[in-house]
Parts: structure tokens; C-alpha cells; sequence
């Protein structure tokens, strides 16, 4: 037997509906009649009650005479009468006390004996019912009509009383046929109402079924189908929503193919080795980049485990790497690893591969791309080679140069410090001439050695200055925060003392500070602020300024500290000869120098990893900036 | 109109207590009532009587009225009156009789139609007449038939009264009249008796009897002409109100009653059926004199 979700599920719209509607209208005419006969029903025993009731109530009345008279012929017409109604079976006229006057009809009247009836009723009552009949009592009445007129009370005399039995045949004949009446009706309708519904349900199925068997094509894989916009409007727009739903579909097939023609161009078409493997570590998909770069056939590979591509002591790299993303603990992973080719020989692949997990998350494999880095492995290994070598060069070069250095600097020290005993000797014997045989002397004599004298004393000068740029070029770097506004500050302390008549402005800014040696910066600041001292010697009041300003450069911005005059200045056409040592812009008989100071500025600077430079304007002044690592 | 409704004014000295009760009654005390207020030019006090009315305070508030005389109608009129102070004078009306104790002492104007009236009315429409045939019950119109014998005395007629206390006597009584009744000598007169005049089992035997036998039945009871007898004497209202008024104002201006006992009703008027009459070969006077005519046209 069909279960009723068998049914729903299997079964076609139009014949659930169908199906549904007859029992539901055959329902629903069994459960009309039955209510209909039930109301009938009601109605036709009230009215044969009632009925009853008054054939009761009229005997009653009509038997007066009879009981005054105790005659029952006064009642004979009545009795007739009431005999005479079908259901009627049997009446009684009884005296009050219970003894009867007249009985006609069914000799086995239930009643004959029976108790009296009730005394205080007044009109007709139901006494009994059976399931044959039921047993209607009326009181026989003396009429008293009472009148207002009178002054004692009418009141009405109970003579006796009446029985009337009422057989249930006709209520049992009539309940049967409006039953049956009913139902009839009931199923005609029911007949009718299905038939006019099958053909509305037809009608109404017909698209729905015509948009199935459109959809059951689109499903079997056919295309280009498309449902005709037919039917009422539900249909229609169900329709009209396929036949969108296939156009999209159709679209993104379309798109799909190209998609995939795309895909498949750039896979066959590439360098690159793009592969899939299987859960066990197989190759399972190849382009075909995959013969080009080892020469093996792709049918060859599929279906071997990946490891078998690579270089024997690579093997156990490549399964560790692997084990690693099957077991979830990696998902990506990068590696560059040798490789046989099928003609034996070894290269480099640099392998990148991530995990591919199954619909249910499970490790299904890995994906991705095998690069052929042969090439650029040899060029690395080559490019080592020669670093290498360069380094070694260099090493030498480098050690061969300090030696140099180191006996370059040891002859200058030596030079310079033996320089400085014949200087010695020439400046005291000059002053000894000088005092001991001026009188032997003629003015010319005597600014002759005047001039040998200060000839070597700038020639001692010249000589300090040179140690001292040896010095700063061997000292050894030692960088901390330094406040260079405070270094700046004692500087100009030290020249304002030296010539404390100078009126000379100047400004340095505060909290200027760098990660440097404080002692080579310091001679940087003596000579740069000297300088600028010197130069505008000859301003009725000289300005000095300190700062610092931020100025963008293509790799951000950079801090630049500056020393500014307004002295002396010089031509920028002679800038680039600034700082080369004993090169001097203005005459020592103009500003005293020995040209070896910006020398020695620019050595501390580059020794920091900064730079320098000058911008000036023949008497407008001079700036110099420099740059120093921050903190 | 109900006590507790009615707005009473003092001095009038009348009040007339009469039964709340739905028509066609109603009518008939409110025309009574009428020719009360007629007679007694509107001092009048009409106090409606119903099955909640408090005799006590029914008499506080008559005393109030400083009322003197009552004019009891109905059952439940002269039931309320029966309650009211003795020095209270009372006048009883719209009742057919009273007990005739309670007659003694008061003055009763009875619906019953005077039976000298009956009989020259009788003569009139039926001249050969010489015997009037009654059944009667005797508590109800003993006092009447005592009357009517006078009346039928003085009018050379012969009246047969036969005494019926229940229904079982009254048919047999009816059953003798009709074995022996002669139709061109003897005429039936019904009362307004509940046992005599019985309507479902008696009056249409007699109706039957009569109509069968062409004798002339007359009644007191103006509904039995409408179903066959031949005539009736039924009540003026109005002219038996002004009776009232005029033996209430009597009371008041003597303070006591000139008259006292059951006065039969002699404000008339003739109801005729000229169907019965035609039947009985009878030729009516001149219509003026009817007042009411059946079947009605």
C-alpha cells in the first residue's frame, strides 16, 4: 500500500489535486448529509412532537363533555379525529382518578395502568418516549376565564385527562429518506463539482505541465530550450524565470568554456611546470612545460609518486616536505631542489606547492608550480665565485694599502717632527740676529729676517696642521649623542675671549643634536665657526649663525646643519677647490690660513658617513652644511 | 398609570382605585373613570392597583390626600378598599357583585344588567314570550335571580331559575331545559356565570341547542350575542362612572352613604344579533335604538 508521502512525493500535482479535492468533497457531502439529516432530523421530531402535543390538547379540549357526562360518545367524533392521524396508535380518555372512559387503538398501551399523570400540569406534556412511539398526556380543563369583573377567582377544574400514543414510523421513514435524499444531492453535486474541477485543473495544469517537460529537456542536457509564456500569470512568470535561468546558464557555460580555453592556453603555453598531485603524493596532473623542462612524457609521470622527479639526495627533503602538508601542519611551502632529467642530467627546480583539501576538508593533494632555475642557479654560483674573488682582491689591496698608509703617515710624522728642528733652529738663531746685531742692521736687514721669522713660524703652523689631519684620519670613531649647540656654544666662547673688542651677533640654535665623536666633531665646529669668525673679521658687527633645517630629498627627509656669515664670502667658481688641502681662496696677508682646515672638516664629516658643501657670494657671506647621523 | 408614579394632590377628597391590568379591561375602567372625573368635575384621584401595591402605604397616602371616599372598581379595587380606614367611605363598582356581607354595608353599582330591563327588552323583540328558563349558579347571581323574579312578576312573565353549583348540574339542567323547552313561549337567558355560562362546553351546547330548537336565548353578556344569542344588555361605562361620581359626592356632602347594597346596572345599552334574529322570524324594531349590531358589517 502507497504511503501518503509516498504519494505526495511520487505522485503528479494535477492527480494529488485531484486526488486531494475527491476525497476532500466526498468528505465533505457524507459530513453534509450527516449534519443536514441530523438538523432534519431535529426538526421533523419536534414537529411530530408538537404534533403530538396538540392532538393531545385537542382531545383534551373536545373530551370535556364526555367526562361530565362520563359518556364517551360526547368524544367519539374527537377520538375519530384523532385516531385518524397516521402515527397516532392509541388514545385514552381518563377520569381523574385514573379510571378510564374511553381507550381505543393498540390493546398494548404501556399506559393502561400506569401512574396518574401530573396534577398540576395545564397543558399537554410528552410522558414517555420509547423507541417506537412516545406517550403524550393532556389535562381535561373546565375553560375559567377569569374576569376582573367577578370577585372571587376563577379557577380552572381538572376534569380528567387524555393519552395520546404517537408511533415513531414516519420520523423513522422521513430521517431515512432525508438521509438518503440528502446524500444523493450531496454526492450529484460532489460528481459535478469533481468534473468541473478535473477540466479547471486541466486547464490550469497544462502550462505547469508543458514547463515540466521543457525542464525535464533542459535537464536530459538539451539547449537553447525555452518554455512558452502561456497559462495564468503565476505560470507565465514561472516560465518566464526559466527561461532567464537557462539564458544565464547558457552565459555562464559560455563563459565557463572560454574560461577554461583561457586556462588551458596559458597551461599548455608557459614555462613553468604546473602540477597536481594526488592524496598519495602522485603525479596526477602535468602541462605541458613538464616535457620541456625534463624531457620525460607526461603518461609517463602521471601515476608516480612525485619524489621519483627529484635528485636522490633530495628524496628525502622533498617526502619530509610533503609528510609535513598531509599531515596539516604546513599549507604552503617553497623550496629549490635538484632534479634528474630523463637524459640523466641534474638541474634546479624552484618548487612552490599548497595544499588542496576535498569537499569534506580532507587532504586531497597538492598544487602548483615546478620553475626551471637551472640558469640562474649556475649565474649565482658563478657571481659567488667571483665575489669571492673580488673579496680576496680587495682583502689584499686593502692590506697592502694600510702598510702604505701606515709607513706614509710614520714618514710624515717623522718628516714633520724632524722639520721641526732646523725651523727651530732658523726662527732662534733669526731672533738671536734680531736682538743681538740690530744696530748692525739696516731697515732693509732687519725686515728681511722679520720675514724669515714669520716664514717659519708658518711653516711650524703648516706643520702641526698636517699632524693633525694625520691624526684625525687614524683616530679611532667613537660615536655617542653629543649636543652640538653646546660644543657650538663654547667655540664662540673661545673666540669671543680671544678678541673680546670683536662686535660680532651670533645666533646658535638650541637642542641641535647627532650620534657622533664629540672630539672630531669639535674640531669640525672650531673650524667651521672659526672660519666664519675669521672671514667677517673686517664687518662693523659680524653675524654667526648655528642651525639646522629639514630639507626632502628622494629618500625622505634629511636633517642639514649649517654654519652662516656674513663675512668675506668667496667666488662659487672656485667651490670644488674648498676642500683640498692647502687650498686657499683669499691671500694669507688678507685672512691668516694654512688652507689645511676645510681639508681636515670634510675628512671627519665623510669619516661619520655625511657630506658637506659651501654655498657663498664674494662679499655676501658664506654658508657651509653639512650632514651627520641622527641619534 | 402606577402609585409610585402617580403624583398626588391634596384636597380632592375622590380617589378611584382600580385594577393595572392590559386591555381589553383597561378600556373599560379608564371610560369608567372618565365619567367619574365628569361627574366630580376632575377632583379626582385615580390610583392604579397592581399586584405590588402596599395597602398600608396605600392608605398613608390617601390619608395624606385627606381622601374620603374611595370608589373601588374591580376585584383588586375593592380588595385594596377593603384594607383602607373604616371611616373611609368606600363606592364599589366594575364588579358584577360582591359577598353579600360586604354588600350590606357599602354601595355596589354591579355590571349585571337589571333583569326588569332583560325582560321589557325581551318583550319587545320577542312579544309572545311568557317564560324565561335560567340556569344559574347560586353564590355567583342567587342575588340577581331573587331580583329577577320580581322583575319577571311584575312583567307577567314566568321564570324557571334552576340552581346548577358545578358544571356536571349545569348540563344536566341544560339537558332537561332542551327536552322540554317550547320555543314559541320560552326564551333561555345566559348569565355571566362561570358555571352556568361555562364558554367551552356549556355555551356551545346551548348556542347549538337553542339555534337547532329556534328559541330565543338572550343573555347578560354582551360576547354571547356576538356568538349567537339574540340580544344583550351590556354597560354604558361613562354614564356608570358619573353614577359613581354621583354617589361619591353624595358621600362626601352627607358623610355617609344614602344607599347602601348591590344596585343593578341599569346605564344600558342593546347589543342584537340580526342573523339570530332573522333565523327566529323575528321583525326589529327600528335601528335607532341598537346600539351595537352583529356580525358586525
Amino acid at each position: 500500500m502507497i504511503s501518503v508521502s509516498t504519494f505526495l512525493r511520487d505522485a503528479a500535482f494535477r492527480k494529488q489535486l485531484n486526488v486531494t479535492v475527491t476525497i476532500g468533497v466526498m468528505f465533505f457531502a457524507l459530513a453534509s448529509s450527516l449534519l443536514t439529516s441530523w438538523q432534519g432530523s431535529r426538526q421533523v421530531r419536534q414537529t411530530l412532537q408538537e404534533q403530538g402535543r396538540q392532538i393531545a390538547e385537542t382531545l383534551a379540549r373536545q373530551s370535556t363533555l364526555a367526562l361530565v357526562f362520563a359518556s364517551p360518545d360526547n368524544a367519539s367524533e374527537a377520538i375519530r379525529t384523532a385516531m385518524s392521524f397516521p402515527d397516532v396508535t392509541r388514545v385514552e380518555i381518563r377520569h381523574l382518578s385514573g379510571r378510564s372512559l374511553v381507550v381505543r387503538g393498540r390493546p398494548e398501551g404501556a399506559a393502561t395502568d400506569g401512574p396518574l399523570p401530573d396534577a398540576d400540569a395545564r397543558e399537554a406534556y410528552l410522558e414517555a418516549e420509547t423507541e417506537e412511539f412516545w406517550r403524550f398526556v393532556a389535562p381535561v380543563l373546565s375553560r375559567a376565564d377569569d374576569s376582573p369583573y367577578e370577585i372571587v377567582e376563577r379557577k380552572e377544574e381538572v376534569l380528567g385527562f387524555v393519552r395520546v400514543e404517537q408511533s415513531k414510523a414516519t420520523l423513522t421513514r422521513v430521517l431515512a429518506y432525508i438521509f438518503l435524499a440528502n446524500l444523493a444531492i450531496s454526492v450529484v453535486f460532489a460528481v459535478l463539482f469533481l468534473y468541473v474541477l478535473g477540466r479547471l485543473a486541466a486547464r490550469l495544469t497544462r502550462p505547469i505541465t508543458d514547463l515540466s517537460v521543457v525542464m525535464a529537456r533542459a535537464e536530459k542536457g538539451e539547449t537553447s530550450v525555452r518554455a512558452s509564456l502561456t497559462g495564468p500569470k503565476d505560470i507565465r512568470d514561472m516560465a518566464k524565470a526559466f527561461n532567464n535561468m537557462i539564458a544565464a546558464l547558457e552565459e555562464r557555460e559560455l563563459a565557463l568554456r572560454e574560461s577554461r580555453a583561457s586556462y588551458r592556453e596559458i597551461f599548455d603555453s608557459v614555462n613553468e611546470v604546473i602540477f597536481q598531485t594526488n592524496a598519495r603524493g602522485e603525479w596526477e596532473l602535468l602541462n605541458p612545460a613538464w616535457r620541456q623542462v625534463t624531457g620525460i612524457a607526461i603518461e609517463d609521470a602521471v601515476g608516480k609518486p612525485m619524489a621519483s622527479l627529484f635528485h636522490d639526495e633530495e628524496r628525502a627533503t622533498v617526502e619530509q616536505m610533503y609528510s609535513l602538508m598531509q599531515r596539516g601542519v604546513e599549507r604552503d611551502c617553497r623550496f629549490e631542489v635538484r632534479f634528474t632529467r630523463r637524459d640523466g642530467s641534474v638541474g634546479w627546480l624552484n618548487v612552490a606547492q599548497h595544499v588542496r583539501n576535498d569537499e569534506s576538508g580532507a587532504f586531497a593533494g597538492t598544487s602548483g608550480i615546478l620553475d626551471d632555475i637551472t640558469e640562474r642557479k649556475l649565474a649565482a654560483e658563478r657571481m659567488a665565485s667571483l665575489n669571492l674573488e673580488l673579496e680576496n682582491r680587495v682583502r689584499l689591496r686593502t692590506a697592502e694599502l694600510e702598510a702604505s698608509n701606515r709607513e706614509l703617515e710614520a714618514f710624515s710624522y717623522s718628516v714633520s717632527h724632524d722639520l721641526r728642528a732646523p725651523l727651530r733652529a732658523i726662527d732662534g738663531f733669526s731672533r738671536l740676529i734680531e736682538e743681538d746685531y740690530a744696530d748692525k742692521l739696516d731697515d732693509t736687514g732687519r725686515g728681511y729676517f722679520a720675514r724669515v721669522r714669520s716664514a717659519t713660524q708658518r711653516m711650524s703652523q703648516l706643520i702641526d696642521d698636517l699632524l693633525n689631519l694625520a691624526r684625525i684620519t687614524r683616530a679611532t670613531m667613537n660615536r655617542q649623542p653629543t649636543d652640538l649647540s653646546a660644543l657650538a656654544a663654547d667655540v664662540l666662547k673661545e673666540l669671543t675671549e680671544g678678541e673680546p673688542g670683536r662686535r660680532v651677533e651670533a645666533e646658535i640654535a638650541a637642542g641641535l643634536v647627532a650620534n657622533v665623536d664629540p672630539v672630531l666633531v669639535r674640531v669640525v665646529l672650531d673650524n667651521l665657526i672659526g672660519n666664519a669668525w675669521k672671514y667677517s673679521a673686517k664687518r662693523d658687527v659680524a653675524r654667526i649663525a648655528v642651525g639646522m633645517e629639514t630639507r626632502q630629498t628622494a629618500q625622505g627627509s634629511e636633517r642639514v646643519f649649517f654654519v652662516r656669515d656674513n663675512g668675506a664670502g668667496f667666488d662659487m667658481a672656485y667651490a670644488d677647490k674648498l676642500f683640498r688641502p692647502f687650498s686657499r681662496l683669499h691671500g694669507t696677508n688678507e685672512f691668516a690660513g694654512t688652507g689645511i682646515g676645510l681639508a681636515t672638516v670634510q675628512r671627519v664629516i665623510y669619516r661619520h658617513g655625511g657630506r658637506i658643501w659651501a654655498d657663498a657670494v664674494v662679499d655676501g657671506g658664506a654658508s657651509f652644511y653639512f650632514t651627520l647621523p641622527g641619534l | 398609570m402606577t402609585l409610585a408614579a402617580f403624583a398626588l394632590q391634596p384636597g380632592h377628597g375622590i380617589a378611584v382605585l382600580y385594577p393595572e391590568i392590559g386591555e381589553p379591561y383597561r378600556s373599560v375602567f379608564a371610560k369608567i373613570i372618565e365619567g367619574v372625573e365628569e361627574q366630580a368635575r376632575g377632583r379626582v384621584t385615580s390610583i392604579a392597583i397592581g399586584p405590588g401595591t402596599n395597602t398600608q402605604d396605600l392608605a398613608a397616602d390617601l390619608r395624606r390626600q385627606e381622601t374620603r371616599v374611595v370608589i373601588a372598581l374591580g376585584r383588586n379595587g375593592l380588595k385594596a378598599a377593603s384594607g383602607l380606614d373604616r371611616d373611609m367611605g368606600v363606592v364599589a363598582g366594575g364588579v358584577l357583585s360582591v359577598p353579600e356581607a360586604e354588600g350590606r354595608n357599602i354601595p355596589v353599582h354591579s355590571l349585571a344588567p337589571d333583569p326588569a330591563l332583560l325582560f321589557a327588552r325581551l318583550q319587545a323583540l320577542v312579544p309572545n314570550v311568557r317564560r324565561v328558563l335560567v340556569v344559574y349558579n347560586p353564590g355567583q347571581n342567587g342575588w340577581l335571580i331573587r331580583m329577577a323574579r320580581e322583575a319577571a312578576g311584575a312583567r307577567g312573565l314566568e321564570l324557571v331559575a334552576y340552581d346548577a353549583p358545578d358544571l356536571r348540574t349545569a348540563l344536566k339542567n341544560y339537558q332537561d331545559i332542551f327536552a322540554a323547552i317550547d320555543p314559541k313561549r320560552d326564551a333561555l337567558w345566559l348569565l355571566q356565570d362561570s358555571v352556568a355560562a361555562e364558554e367551552t362546553t356549556v355555551l356551545p351546547l346551548v348556542l347549538q341547542e337553542t339555534w337547532s330548537r329556534n328559541v330565543a336565548l338572550f343573555s347578560s353578556n354582551v360576547a354571547h350575542v356576538r356568538r349567537g344569542a339574540l340580544f344583550a344588555l351590556y354597560p354604558n361605562n361613562a354614564e356608570i362612572g358619573r353614577h359613581l361620581g354621583s354617589a361619591a359626592l353624595a358621600y362626601l356632602a352627607a358623610g355617609s352613604h344614602a344607599t347602601r347594597g348591590v344596585t343593578p346596572l341599569r346605564a344600558v345599552l342593546l347589543a342584537v344579533n340580526i342573523r339570530t334574529a332573522g333565523h327566529l322570524g323575528l321583525n326589529l324594531p327600528a335601528r335607532q335604538g341598537i346600539d351595537l349590531v352583529f356580525p358586525e358589517q
